[in-house]
């Protein structure tokens, strides 16, 4: 869902550079680490998981206008370390064809890498001390989205300024795109019955809430049948 | 899914494509995206799309395809595009422009280099855990998509997806999703076993020429010479 869909040469330069040289400093590290593990623990569980990212986020989720990332699911699966080198395989993959630029490769592995260390972490927290599996993965994936999200829409304005970033804007005549305000904007944006800063949050919040749950059941399912395929620990 | 046409077509010996040296392939690949990105004119980014559009013609690269894979760059550069048109018009058409030549310079690159020459190269900037990652992940989306296609049809013919039953179709969507996993780790351990057995211990080594094989090689390179410092000098 937080996945930067900018194409090459929109975005500062300093601002891809960077995120090619954070992520790059995060993978060393986490390869490091990576060097104690057996290979046959760590080489097909990401080779799988990349492959069920890639096809997770080619699916359109119909109701509301953003895919599912299955970015949690894959932290859960073969842990955050490693699933942040998943990322940075699956968005390089996507970059390739098509699905955002090869320049935000480094950008969006941090975007979605923030959203699976957050998840993680919060979700372990919280399943040692509500003890409730659903609430625990229904909470950890809602606020690591948010605040993946965030980071998002951050990045992104540093380009366009906040008010330009919402979709609707181009459905509007360049009259009507003379707006006074960021208020203006906002109430240009339509989804269903709604507008304005309500329509945004219902588009994201149906988008969260349908990967939480999809999580979830996955989550739920894998416990009963293959545990010892997730890294968490219940 | 597109990545099947982009494998045929890439692996495809008798595509004159297929016959030029990575080396050369990656090279016009770095000129021309490092042209795109830093050229701020309407006409020159008009002749690099008129450019990769002859060579996708001269290189027998399926125009449709190319506008298949084209959607998503066209749709996200146009987003921007257009909301920058507010301020000056030239602007947002060049950002269209330039979103689309990017995706399409990319696109020469992967429609006429096997996966594993490409995998292979960027060994060079890249850890070999990762590059073994790439080649298990690439084998291993054709499987799960195509378990996950025969899961659907099974699901479909058992009465499992209903319509307007929303909650009964996402768990057993789910459900279906949490098969293709475990079916998907099974094969990848099969697979590293298999890998074990001829003697992986972690790098996958293949054989990538990159000398220069043909006057189509020089002349891609020399192209994207001449685009590069075009754009250094005018652009």
């Amino acid at each position: 869902m937080s996945h930067i869909h900018v194409t090459d040469g929109v975005l500062p330069f300093f601002l891809w550079f960077f995120g090619f040289v954070i992520s790059g400093i995060i993978i060393g590290f986490i390869i490091n680490d990576l060097k104690k593990k057996d290979l046959k623990e760590i080489v097909p569980k990401a080779g799988v998981a990349s492959a069920i990212m890639l096809i997770g986020m080619s699916i359109p989720l119909g109701i509301v206008p953003v895919h599912l990332s299955l970015g949690i699911l894959t932290g859960f699966i073969v842990g955050p370390g490693l699933g942040f080198i998943v990322l940075f395989v699956v968005n390089l993959i996507l970059a390739l064809v098509g699905h955002g630029g090869i320049t935000v490769v480094g950008l969006n592995t941090l975007v979605i890498g923030l959203e699976i260390f957050i998840g993680f972490y919060l979700f372990s927290f919280l399943i040692n001390n509500i003890k409730n599996l659903k609430l625990s993965i229904l909470i950890s994936v809602f606020i690591a989205i948010t605040i993946s999200l965030i980071f998002m829409f951050t990045i992104v304005a540093q380009t366009e300024g906040l008010a330009e970033n919402l979709p609707s804007y181009l459905h509007l005549s360049s009259e009507e795109q003379n707006f006074e305000n960021l208020d203006d904007v906002l109430n240009a944006v339509d989804y269903v019955f709604f507008n304005g800063w309500t329509a945004i949050f219902i588009i994201l919040l149906v988008g969260i809430l349908i990967e939480a749950i999809a999580t979830y059941l996955i989550i739920k399912f894998l416990l009963k049948i293959r545990p010892d395929i997730l890294s968490i620990k219940i | 899914m597109l990545l099947v046409e982009i494998d045929r077509l890439s692996t495809d010996k008798n595509k004159k494509g297929y016959n030029i040296s990575i080396t050369s392939k990656l090279l016009f690949f770095l000129f021309m995206l490092t042209s795109i990105i830093v050229n701020k004119s309407l006409s020159i980014n008009i002749l690099i799309l008129a450019l990769l559009t002859t060579l996708f013609i001269y290189y027998g690269i399926s125009i449709k395809l190319i506008f298949k894979l084209s959607l998503y760059p066209l749709f996200f550069g146009s987003l921007f595009g257009i909301i920058q048109m507010s301020s000056s018009l030239e602007l947002g058409v060049l950002t269209i422009l330039k979103s689309i030549s990017a995706a399409w310079s990319v696109f020469f690159l992967i429609t006429t280099t096997p996966y594993i020459d490409l995998f292979s190269t960027l060994n060079i900037v890249l850890p070999s855990l990762i590059i073994d990652i790439f080649f298990f992940a690439y084998r291993s989306i054709f499987i799960l998509i195509e378990k996950g296609n025969n899961l659907i049809k099974i699901i479909k013919l058992r009465g499992g997806l209903k319509p307007f039953n929303i909650i009964f179709n996402i768990k057993n969507i789910a459900g279906a999703i949490g098969v293709i996993i475990i079916n998907g780790f099974d094969i990848s351990e099969r697979m590293y076993n298999i890998y074990h057995l001829r003697g992986y211990k972690g790098g996958i080594k293949s054989e990538v020429s990159y000398k220069l094989k043909s006057i189509d090689d020089i002349f891609l390179i020399i192209l994207s010479l001449i685009t590069f410092i075009g754009v250094t000098i005018y652009g």
